[in-house]
């Protein structure tokens, strides 16, 4: 009888440690910085994203358009009406002529998008 | 069943389950600090040690109290967030936020076809660091991730960085019950994360070459790929939701047959499935000759694998574990205590994930195995009142053992849908009296569909014509099933939708069912 007590008072007291300690763990403030080389890797990854997607708004059909965040297919065929009205864009800020692109949208696709200028 | 006084004493695990569990659902209203909750541990971790050389009940009442604090502090601790983690990203912005996040890949990618062949992949994603400026930042927390518009595959383990939307979860505006952010929450989800294509995602290393699931999640894979080879759309979904719990192939008017018949629980893996799969390989392994303790301990090794391959949902670890329980037990020849059993597969769930207890899923399991166990043999002596007679092995005899069986299976089926409906009101807003008809068709089918889908998934390639010929029975099989199913739910008033059931009603329900069970239904034991 004793010793299934002391089995059981040791198994509780396991659990109140474990959960006490994990606590901790999870209030406790740690170093907030990676490594230098982790953060190299991770902006030279971060670069292939930015260089992949860059998308030229002249030439880029419908289904690319979709592509960019915040676009969708209604959006996109305005960027394609808008090019072919206006002979194509000059530069990326005429996107904020569009309907359905304020200045948000616009700030989270400026990165994503170029502007091929016919000559 | 409580009659006795001592009966709590004999079962103190079940004891132990009762109140972990309460102790989770008390945090859950009530706010409670973690450093109250630490003085309370450590006041009756000291009155507990005092309490050693006294009598039994002092000890009982105090580890019990002890019990009821540390589920308080287990559900404390998981909801607590660490400081770096992702949901911190959030702001209050309905459209999200943009971050380059780089993180983790915890779960099998799930791929579903969207309209205009446009393919969907979403999975679990353990966000590890973000940039802030020009700085990487460390982070942490699991998010659901999805790629609007994927063609790649992708792999547990894969360490990707993605460019992505951050959001906050939000409840469907339908008329369930259904809470979608609590439910992210069970799985310690807080952040949603939306991918626009594969260009926002670099993929740099995968990181599953030493981890178990990576080759259990690829046999996974194979078994799913081989199903669907040999059986045609959609018996391929079904089976793969019976045997692995896949079911988001699955086309959305066959599971709402399963759920209006109360037969959904054998499209997500439950204890019948586990129950069934284990006495499979047994018996393969009693014809091979192996001894039973040997047999013993290579199913527990199985139902390890298997409980990966099925994702570790709430049923089949409290199966797996059940199971491991009963045949530990046979290897070290000690009693088996089904209720000891239950209660403690509940406590090693609730350790791991105490958000559980607020799942569906758990909440079933559980009152489906409890309502079997308690209330089973009672129905049983109602159907059978007769003493046993011995079965004569002609065609009468056979009949006769034949009507036992199905009588069996009624008090079985009767005996879940009397412990259950209560809970499926709550979470699925309806209510299935076919569901007693529908399991006694259904469950021992089961059996055969699983045995097959097993001979399916494991006969070699080179084997094709034994293949294909497994494939057709399984046809078969599956399409008198779906048939039947779709008469049964056909039949009137074989369900009804319900909302809005109080919690008091049901508690009441349950007492009434106490009672009348300690009645009537105790005394029909005496003819067993």
């Amino acid at each position: 009888m004793l010793s299934e007590k002391i089995v059981t008072l040791l198994l509780l007291l396991l659990i109140s440690i474990f959960t006490t300690l994990s606590f901790h763990n999870k209030s406790c403030q740690k170093s907030i910085y990676l490594s230098h080389e982790e953060s190299l890797t991770l902006t030279l990854a971060q670069q292939a994203i930015k260089t992949l997607k860059r998308v030229d708004i002249n030439n880029a059909s419908r289904y690319t358009l979709t592509k960019l965040p915040g676009i969708g297919p209604k959006s996109a065929e305005r960027i394609i009406a808008y090019r072919s009205s206006h002979n194509g864009f000059a530069s990326k800020e005429e996107l904020l002529n569009i309907k359905g692109i304020g200045a948000k949208k616009y700030g989270a696709i400026k990165d994503r998008v170029e502007v091929d200028v016919p000559e | 069943m409580f009659q006795n006084k001592t009966y709590l004493k004999r079962r103190p695990l079940l004891v132990a389950f009762l109140l972990f569990g309460i102790g989770i659902i008390f945090a859950e209203k009530i706010s409670v600090p973690f450093s109250a909750v630490l003085v309370l541990i450590f006041v009756f971790s000291a009155l507990l040690c005092l309490a050693l050389f006294k009598g039994g009940t002092p000890f009982f009442i105090l580890s019990g109290l002890l019990i009821f604090i540390l589920g308080i502090a287990s559900y404390i601790n998981f909801n607590t967030l660490p400081k770096d983690h992702i949901s911190y990203l959030l702001k209050p912005d309905i459209k999200g936020t943009q971050y380059y996040i780089r993180g983790r890949i915890k779960s099998e990618p799930i791929y579903k076809w969207q309209r205009w062949s446009k393919r969907r992949c979403g999975f679990t994603f353990q966000a590890m660091a973000f940039k802030q400026g020009n700085a990487w930042l460390k982070l942490s927390g699991l998010s659901k991730a999805e790629i609007d518009d994927n063609e790649l595959d992708y792999h547990y383990g894969d360490d990707i960085v993605v460019f992505a939307t951050l959001k906050g979860p939000v409840n469907f505006s339908n008329k369930s019950n259904f809470d979608y952010v609590k439910y992210l929450k069970t799985k310690g989800v807080h952040v949603l994360i939306d991918i626009k294509n594969d260009d926002d995602i670099v993929a740099l290393k995968n990181n599953a070459r030493f981890s178990i699931r990576a080759p259990i999640y690829n046999i996974r894979r194979i078994i799913e790929k081989r199903l669907k080879f040999y059986l045609p759309y959609p018996d391929n979904t079904l089976i793969s939701a019976m045997l692995l719990a896949s079911r988001h192939s699955m086309p959305k008017r066959l599971r709402e047959l399963f759920v209006k018949t109360g037969s959904v629980h054998v499209l997500s893996v439950s204890g019948l499935h586990v129950a069934i799969i284990s006495a499979i390989i047994f018996f393969i392994l009693k014809v091979c000759c192996l001894s039973r303790k040997i047999s013993a301990i290579i199913v527990i090794l199985f139902l390890a694998i298997y409980v990966i391959i099925a994702q570790e949902r709430a049923p089949i670890l409290r199966a797996s574990i059940m199971i491991t329980i009963y045949l530990l037990s046979y290897i070290i020849e000690r009693d088996f205590d089904i209720y000891t059993a239950l209660a403690l597969s509940g406590i090693i769930i609730l350790l791991i994930n105490p958000m559980q207890i607020f799942t569906a899923g758990f909440v079933l399991s559980f009152a489906c195995v409890f309502s079997l166990v308690y209330l089973t043999p009672k129905l049983d002596a109602i159907f059978t009142r007769r003493k046993k007679e011995k079965v004569t092995p002609n065609l009468s005899g056979h009949l006769s053992r034949f009507a036992q069986y199905i009588k069996r299976l009624l008090s079985a089926s009767s005996a879940v849908f009397i412990g259950v409906w209560p809970i499926t009101a709550i979470y699925f807003n309806i209510i299935s009296p076919i569901s007693i008809a529908a399991n006694i068709f259904i469950v021992p089918l089961l059996g055969v569909i699983l045995c097959l889908g097993i001979m399916l998934a494991s006969v070699p390639i080179l084997l094709k014509p034994v293949a294909v010929t497994i494939a057709y029975i399984l046809h078969l099989l599956l399409v008198a099933v779906l048939r039947v199913l779709a008469a049964l739910g056909s039949v009137p008033f074989s369900y009804f939708y319900i909302s809005g059931i109080s919690l008091y009603v049901i508690i009441l329900y349950y007492m009434l069912v106490y009672i009348v069970v300690r009645l009537f239904l105790d005394r029909n034991m005496v003819y067993k």
